[in-house]
């Protein structure tokens, strides 16, 4: 085991730049507050480099950190201790990479702002927990890193603190979360008892354990809770990578400032999810059926979150949706054992969902706020980097050939269809409706007739180099980053090695199969995206589906995102809140307090029949004293005689 | 000095505090109060360090005949978890003194003497190892709570302290007779030696039933809750900051002291019930909380919902649900004590605790609404904070025995933080409303005063070493005895 102090110096830093914000943000000069969180971030993402470099060699694969004692009780022996290995490392890479990234935007892009050092504050706390998730050596730690997540989210979210839809939504995330963290705390604890040890690694580590089970086949005491504890650890994944049923807070976290919407889809957040999941791959893989389980909750969320951007007039609500939506994809490609395709998706997703965020940012600052897309169309002259950049980002999650998410797109349905026929159909469709979602999308901003107002226009203009840059570094990326992963060197796959495990994953697919599906998914990216942007461009509305169509029922049931959220809305905050009441006013009130009150009638009463008996309060204070002083004789006599 | 008697004077100090309060001007009764709740703080910090005689996990041990006839002992000393709670009782007794309050000139001899009074008798209940002298301080404690309700509460006042006393006292005398009768099958009183011993068989079960629905009633545990929601809005705030944060605690270190260890097979065989019941408790009064429409009356529900974790745990039968009760019995006096005062500094600015009517707190104050942030979310046991570390052990420690128990318990992490969040938005986010557009931000005095808690929320959630080594003792010792 190697000790390697420096892993503490990496979410270290953006402690540190959480902690001199906190105290001194509001003395500080803005400039020098957000510079302070930036190049914090840049620094930690030095620091990831230089750890990338340590643990990608041959020999060593793990580096620890010195742990401290944190909770001991029992045979229980919580350490606060941090782990690199290549995993953590490729989520450390994302994180901070893209996280400053999103940093220096920021600076930009908030500029008006006034509580600008407090923004910067809570982006440094999330990416300080972010750390700590990916970094845990144990799964309390990676619990520490998952709430903390779900507390900035919260604060970052609810932002803008006087509008109520921003903190409607923060309370939201962070309840939702919370559902999903209860179950992780469920599935720790069966860990625990399970595997007395709640390390990964090491000689009684879970993974290791879990690892030798998958192996061996035997699961010894462990066998009756095989099936519960993924599917517990499932649930809390859904929480917070916004998977069916818990997707609910992620598309109305779009009330936080953009940067922020960035930042959860792409870089934080979001991953913990398929990271957790790809963290304790053993333990979903001793169960079949709750492998099964997490495809088709990938599948079904992939599907279902497609259909409702389809129709979504918002721009950053049809980049919220597509983010669910391809986190499905993720999940299906855990559920058919193919990790590190899931750790490659995750990868070039937060290249290209970064970009698209922070283009439509640079695309609503410049529209002085406005996010409708009825409203804009026809800037792709007025905006060329954010337009280009953007077309760059579109195309990638689309699955144009040779861009990033061509091949961790294709590397997934390769997997799905290894898997079931099924998966691969649905997710195929799913993927050309992503390209015509987005196709549409970009259409509606950038072409057709201008929709916006003059006043708009006369504000209209490009973004600073601050939030270009960043714009241009992420094309970048969406163009190049699909080859680290890319046949035949599959890079990726060999630096993920540990999450293949042997006997579990899929026997080598035939050459020919990969070639034909890498062929349909490509010509599927190029047909439908090409068909949609011919057929869209010369609309005046930019949009298929007229304003009266809209009105069609069934329209408006998937621009209702499914009347989801209207459901939960109905079941647990309306008929909810009316239970609660009822219970307050009826059964704690009426009932449980009404019989304690009922104890001094009932005293009373039965004084009313007593007080026949009695002639004076002297002589009942007398009996009284007797009969105590009666009691306490008795019981000491008793006492004495034993 | 002798470590002997100082535990004594932990108990003595504030009550001839009190008693000279009573015999001194008016105008002096703040001085006397806060010298005496000082000195006892001073004093109790030695209580924690070990240094007079120890028998098993006790220490400070001192014994003085009181009714030999009786065999009656002032029998004091302190383990573990006792000498928190004397740390706990004495720090938060200070805090409910300092805290700015409004009361009324002719009033003042009667607050400061009965805030004084509570915590001499505090601290006297959880040194006490004789069930007679136990007793004397446990229901003692009713009279300063009492006088303060009737005195100082609003317009229900009077069927309030009349609901407080009826419950109590009805505790009281089931826990007055099994002391009795564990005199008469045991013969002594002392409780080291009760321990020792244990109390087995149908006797025992019938006894342990005695104490265990004194302290439900006194914790409280779901559904004997009733008195306290009432009882919290009559008091004035500061001092609910003692009374919810340390007081609050006689529930739960009579089940731990008394139930689990003098009757450990009683404990073991009746643990299922009192465990569910702390489960619906916690479920219950956290739904409860959700819809109350007073700041004080959240929080009281709020209590409920937290002590089910410690009850829960204490009964879980294991040494993480022991350890992790106890824990949470320091924590959550740290942080119910913070919120109160915090509550207590609101109320002085706008005279009533009605949520309704505010809003926009956030930016109006900043510092009041930033710390207040802290407290809600180391309510809501947020890791790194110190409400974390006991409700994550207790919930470990009942799952192992109580799977599906730990199961519904668990969703309290979720109604906590829709009580709290909604409760936190409701107050400080919107625009600010025409009411609170006039109030101030909180004094250097009025954070300062909440700087110790705030400091403890971080470094006992950090690192909470510190209580759990100190208690480990005590707690196996108490574990042990179940098994």
């Amino acid at each position: 085991m190697t000790i390697y102090p420096l892993l503490w110096v990496v979410p270290a830093l953006p402690l540190a730049g959480f902690i001199i914000n906190a105290l001194f943000g509001a003395q500080l000069r803005k400039r020098d507050s957000g510079l302070i969180a930036t190049l914090a971030i840049w620094a930690s993402f030095f620091c990831s480099l230089l750890l990338y470099s340590q643990v990608s060699g041959e020999k060593t694969r793990q580096l620890f950190s010195p742990a401290l004692e944190w909770i001991s009780a029992g045979d229980l022996k919580l350490k606060l201790e941090l782990v690199c290995d290549p995993l953590s490392a490729l989520m450390l890479l994302i994180i901070t990479g893209i996280g400053a990234l999103i940093h220096g935007y920021s600076m930009g892009y908030m500029s008006h702002e006034k509580n600008y050092s407090r923004f910067f504050t809570y982006l440094n706390l999330f990416v300080f927990f972010m750390l700590l998730l990916v970094l845990g050596a144990n799964l309390v730690v990676t619990f520490i890193g998952w709430e903390g997540v779900g507390l900035c989210s919260y604060l970052l979210i609810g932002f803008y603190s006087e509008k109520k839809s921003a903190t409607d939504a923060g309370k939201k995330a962070f309840i939702v979360n919370r559902v999903g963290d209860a179950a992780f705390l469920l599935a720790l604890f069966g860990l625990f008892w399970s595997f007395r040890s709640l390390d990964y690694f090491g000689v009684d580590g879970i993974v290791t354990r879990a690892s030798e089970m998958v192996a061996s086949r035997n699961l010894g005491d462990y066998q009756p809770l095989a099936f519960l504890i993924p599917i517990l650890l499932l649930v809390g994944a859904c929480g917070k990578s916004a998977q069916f049923p818990l997707h609910v807070w992620l598309p109305d976290a779009m009330e936080g400032p953009t940067p922020v919407s960035a930042l959860i889809h792409a870089a934080t957040m979001v991953t913990a999810g398929v990271f957790l999941v790809s963290r304790l791959n053993p333990i979903f893989l001793l169960s079949p059926p709750a492998m099964t389980v997490v495809a088709i909750v990938g599948l079904f969320t992939a599907l279902f979150a497609a259909t409702i951007a389809l129709a979504q007039n918002d721009i950053k609500k049809v980049l919220a949706y597509s983010t669910v939506s391809q986190l499905g994809f993720m999940f299906l490609a855990c559920g058919v054992g193919a990790f590190s395709a899931a750790m490659f998706h995750v990868l070039t997703h937060a290249f290209f969902k970064a970009l698209l965020f922070l283009g439509s940012g640079s695309v609503i600052h410049a529209m002085s706020g406005e996010q409708d897309m009825r409203k804009m169309g026809g800037l792709w002259k007025k905006l060329p980097i954010t337009g280009w950049t953007m077309a760059i980002g579109t195309a990638a999650i689309s699955g144009i050939p040779l861009l990033a998410g061509f091949f961790s797109k294709d590397e997934i349905l390769l997997h799905a269809y290894q898997g079931s026929v099924v998966y691969w159909v649905v997710a195929f469709m799913t993927a050309g409706m992503t390209a015509f979602y987005m196709t549409r999308m970009m259409v509606k901003t950038f072409f057709g007739a201008r929709r916006y107002d003059d006043h708009a226009a006369s504000h209209l203009h490009e973004s600073p180099l601050s939030m270009t840059a960043p714009l241009l570094i992420l094309a970048v990326l969406s163009v190049l980053g699909g080859w680290l992963n890319a046949a035949p060197t599959h890079l990726l796959d060999g630096w993920l090695t540990p999450l293949k495990i042997e006997g579990a994953g899929h026997a080598e697919a035939p050459g020919k199969l990969t070639t034909i599906l890498m062929v349909a998914s490509g010509a599927l990216g190029l047909v439908v995206c090409g068909l949609a942007f011919f057929s869209y461009r010369n609309r005046a509305s930019g949009d298929y589906v007229s304003e009266e169509t809209r009105l069609n029922p069934a329209f408006q049931l998937i621009s209702d995102k499914w009347r989801v959220d209207a459901l939960y809305h109905a079941i647990f905050v309306s008929s909810g809140g009316d239970f609660a009441r009822d219970l307050r006013d009826k059964v704690d009130r009426r009932g449980i307090d009404g019989a304690a009150r009922g104890i001094p009638a009932l005293i009373r009463w039965l004084a009313e029949r007593l007080k026949g008996l009695q002639s004076g309060f002297v002589r009942s204070y007398a009996l009284t004293m007797l009969v105590g002083a009666l009691l306490v004789v008795v019981g000491c006599m008793i006492g004495l005689a034993r | 000095m002798d470590s002997k008697s100082f535990l004594l004077l932990l108990v003595l100090i504030p009550l001839l505090g009190t008693l000279l309060i009573s015999l001194s001007e008016r105008g002096h009764a703040k001085a006397i109060a806060l010298v005496g709740s000082v000195v006892t703080l001073l004093f109790s910090l030695f209580s924690l360090l070990p240094s007079g005689s120890g028998n098993g996990p006790f220490y400070n041990l001192s014994d003085a005949s009181w009714f030999p006839a009786l065999g009656i002992h002032l029998r004091l000393g302190v383990d573990g978890v006792s000498a928190w709670l004397i740390l706990l009782t004495s720090l938060l007794g200070l805090g409910a003194l300092l805290c700015p309050y409004q009361i009324p000139e002719e009033k003042r001899k009667v607050y400061y003497g009965a805030v004084l009074a509570l915590i001499g008798l505090l601290n006297g209940a959880f040194a006490a190892l004789d069930l007679v002298l136990f007793y004397l301080c446990f229901e003692a404690c009713l009279l300063p709570v009492y006088f303060l309700i009737g005195i100082f509460g609003g317009t229900r006042r009077r069927a309030t302290a009349q609901k407080f006393l009826i419950f109590s006292v009805i505790g009281a005398l089931g826990m007055l007779a099994s002391i009795l009768g564990v005199y008469a099958v045991a013969g002594t009183f002392d409780v080291i030696a009760l321990r020792q011993r244990g109390i087995a068989g149908e006797a025992g079960a019938l006894l342990f039933l005695g104490f265990a629905v004194a302290f439900a009633i006194k914790t409280p545990l779901f559904p004997l809750h009733t008195w306290q929601a009432d009882a919290y809005a009559e008091t004035p705030t500061p001092v609910v900051a003692l009374v919810g944060g340390a007081m609050a605690k006689l529930g739960t270190y009579g089940f731990y002291r008394f139930c689990l260890g003098v009757f450990p097979e009683a404990s073991a065989q009746y643990g299922s019930v009192l465990v569910w019941l702390a489960v619906a408790g916690i479920v219950y009064a956290g739904l409860i909380a959700a819809v109350q429409k007073d700041l004080k009356r959240l929080m009281a529900f709020s209590s409920v919902s937290h002590l089910g974790f410690i009850v829960m745990g204490l009964f879980s039968g294991n040494i993480q649900g022991v350890s992790g009760a106890c824990v949470q019995m320091v924590n959550h006096g740290i942080i119910a004590g913070g919120l109160f005062l915090l509550l207590a500094y609101l109320e002085n600015r706008r005279g009533t605790l009605k949520i309704y009517g505010l809003g926009g707190l956030w930016d109006q104050m900043p510092i009041f609404s930033r710390i207040f942030l802290l407290f809600t979310l180391a309510s809501v046991a947020l890791p790194l904070t110190n409400g974390f570390v006991g409700e994550f052990l207790t919930l470990l420690g009942t799952f192992k025995l109580y799977p599906a128990a730990a199961a519904v318990a668990v969703t309290g992490v979720i109604w906590s933080a829709v009580y709290m969040l909604g409760m936190y938005q409701r107050v400080f986010y919107g625009a600010p409303s025409r009411q609170v557009s006039s109030f101030s931000d909180l004094s250097d005095g009025e954070s300062g005063l909440l700087a110790p808690l705030a400091v403890l929320i971080f470094l006992l959630g950090i690192y909470p070493a510190p209580l759990l080594v100190t208690m480990n003792g005590a707690v196996e010792a108490t574990v042990g005895s179940t098994k």
